[in-house]
């Protein structure tokens, strides 16, 4: 049944106006719309059911003086769920023959991915156990709706905090990659010295793993419980299981990369091999999941406070030493040189400025114009540094000195 | 059970107090002893040695000798403002070691016995930044408001900018359980000489730790 309902509620009190939303949008079946009729946009009304992800919301009429919003209940229904569970039972039973791929991919791509993340979250409530959606809901999600997610996904703009996890991903991926084509070059190689520079290239890539580890923190520290309080609890918990797998074998992975000689080489390729294929396949999918599904109900549930809490609280946790340079936090390394003797400034100023990073900045505070300094930064670091006063006199003169 | 603690960490200069709720309660065999609290008590509750645990320690030495000149410092009497808010950085930390020294609590302290011996709030975490360079505490005698401003300049700590740039190389490879036996040896004596820089050497310590006594008001 595709039943229409009208509430015209113009011109009525603010108490009167919610008596007759809240029990009309409650009382909705799967399938049933609600046209409301206002004489103002209602948009907080709009974010609050979007927010519950389980509505349907567009606009009949926008203006002027008459708004209609058409409320339809999309959320997945017994049936849906109950078709969900005897997928899960085939895929158990039998592992994905194309005939479950194409019920999954028919039952999957009438729903969208909040409503998706959503059901399950109550299949989980209902019993079935993280691990049985990890490992085949969530993958015949990816084989059977990657284009139509991908289509759908929405993209945020630096320093967005989901921009910067996207961004960070991009670069995991990269890594991926190269570990990828390394794992299959190495079956023909015979000892450690035959490696040559995949030995280097297998550390570089080992090192950027374990530096991705910030990403995860600031996942599970900020991003993940701010969804729970809009208890979205079971997608963040599929994730962080996925990283204690993967923290494990990138512990290995670094281990055995910055080791090799502690093992014995056939001992050690068999590892990195069956490591490198692990992670090449399980972490490019879970950054889709993320991608495309987690990050996805973030953006729909999450308002525009919670992402400035969120942007916060990430610099706080900090950053990766790849993440791209405009969406973290600048670091900034400060030196006062006002109380010390003119000899020793100099001296310090270089010695703070070799230990900078690139992307890095120095903010020094001095009782004079530090413009000697200027030129011999241009004589020494020319392209290598941006010079930007903060305040010039009359009393104390700021410089900020940025290694590109 | 000390013994167990690199060495230097048992050379740094204790903090005596006095303790009247202990006394009060009969916790000690004689009349107002006096109770000395040492960095390895420190490390114990903070569960290792940095110098944020160094410089809490020292502010908090630091702040006492300028409230008390004369006097043992009395625990309990002396409430405490952290320029900086609970979960910012390291003042959170830095204000554990200040509360298991002094017995300033924040909200979960003791309430008291009847109108004395409260410890409940005497620490008090305040957004506001005195000096942007520095991190900022205060510490006030209940008795009579003699107040001390203690500056802490976490980045004037001189420190070898080679040896710093070693340490971060060396903790990954901690952190993941790679570092080799000579690596880890090698990250501990860099990690440790900073902090006997600290305690010990007291380096350059008028530059980067700064105390300012306040007026009394009444």
């Amino acid at each position: 049944m595709n039943a229409v309902k009208t509430i015209d509620i113009k011109g009525l009190g603010h108490g009167e106006k919610e008596g007759l939303i809240f029990p009309s949008v409650e009382g909705l079946a799967a399938n049933e719309t609600l046209r409301i009729v206002v004489e103002f946009n209602p948009v907080p009304l709009v974010y609050m059911l979007k927010a519950q992800g389980e509505f349907e919301i567009s606009y009949e009429k926008e203006g002027p003086d008459e708004w209609i919003l058409n409320v339809h209940r999309i959320a997945p229904g017994e049936d849906k769920k109950e078709q969900f569970k005897e997928l899960l039972t085939e895929l158990k039973e039998g592992g994905a023959s194309e005939e479950t791929k194409k019920k999954a991919k028919a039952l999957l791509q009438a729903v969208d991915a909040t409503s998706l993340g959503i059901m399950e979250q109550e299949l989980i409530r209902e019993g079935v156990s993280h691990d049985e959606i990890r490992k085949s809901l969530c993958d015949i999600h990816l084989e059977v709706l990657r284009d139509s997610l991908v289509s759908k996904r929405q993209e945020v703009s630096a320093p967005h905090p989901i921009n910067t996890f996207m961004e960070e991903h991009k670069i995991i991926v990269n890594s991926l990659h190269e570990l990828s084509s390394l794992v299959e070059r190495l079956p023909a190689i015979t000892s450690l010295a035959a490696m040559g520079e995949d030995r280097e290239k297998l550390k570089d890539i080992a090192h950027h793993l374990v530096e991705s580890e910030s990403h995860h923190q600031r996942e599970e520290e900020v991003l993940f419980p701010e969804l729970e309080r809009h208890d979205i609890v079971e997608p963040p918990a599929i994730m962080k299981l996925d990283h204690v797998e993967f923290r494990k074998r990138k512990q290995e992975l670094y281990q055995l990369a910055y080791n090799p000689q502690d093992y014995d080489f056939s001992q050690f390729k068999t590892r990195v091999i069956e490591l490198g294929e692990y992670l090449s396949k399980e972490l490019e999918s879970h950054i889709f999941k993320e991608d495309n599904i987690l990050y996805q109900i973030a953006l729909q549930v999450l308002n525009a406070e919670e992402w400035e809490k969120i942007h916060r609280e990430c610099d706080k946790v900090g950053y990766c030493c790849f993440t791209p340079g405009d969406q973290k936090k600048e670091e900034i390394m400060e030196l006062d040189l006002r109380a010390m003797p003119p000899f020793e400034r100099h001296e310090k100023i270089f010695e703070l400025w070799d230990a900078l990073k690139p992307g890095e900045t120095l903010r020094i505070t001095n009782d004079h114009d530090p413009k000697p300094l200027h030129y011999q930064f241009e004589a020494e670091y020319k392209g290598q540094y941006q010079w930007e006063y903060e305040q010039q006199g009359p009393k104390d003169w700021v410089v900020k000195i940025k290694k590109v | 059970m000390s013994a167990i603690f690199t060495d230097f960490l048992r050379e740094v200069e204790p903090i005596r107090f006095r303790e009247p709720l202990a006394e009060t309660l009969g916790a000690f065999k004689t009349e107002k002893p006096i109770l000395e609290y040492t960095f390895i008590d420190a490390v114990k509750m903070a569960g290792h040695a940095c110098p944020t645990v160094a410089g809490a320690y020292l502010s908090c030495q630091q702040a006492l000798k300028g409230l008390y000149p004369d006097e043992i410092p009395v625990r309990g009497e002396i409430a405490i403002t952290v320029y900086g808010e609970p979960d910012e950085g390291v003042y959170g930390v830095m204000a554990q070691v200040f509360s298991l020294l002094t017995g300033a609590a924040a909200a979960t302290g003791f309430r008291g016995l009847g109108h004395r011996f409260k410890r409940k709030d005497l620490l008090k975490f305040s957004p506001q930044k005195i000096d942007p360079q520095a991190m900022c505490f205060e510490f006030r005698r209940l008795d009579n408001n003699r107040t001390v401003l203690v500056k802490f300049y976490p980045q004037q700590i001189p420190f070898p900018a080679d040896k710093a740039r070693r340490l971060g190389e060396l903790l990954e490879g901690i952190l993941w359980e790679a570092a080799k036996k000579e690596e880890k040896k090698e990250f501990q004596d860099l990690w440790m000489e900073k902090v006997e820089d600290m305690l010990i050497k007291r380096k350059e310590i008028d530059r980067w730790l700064k105390l300012e006594l306040k007026e009394v008001s009444k």
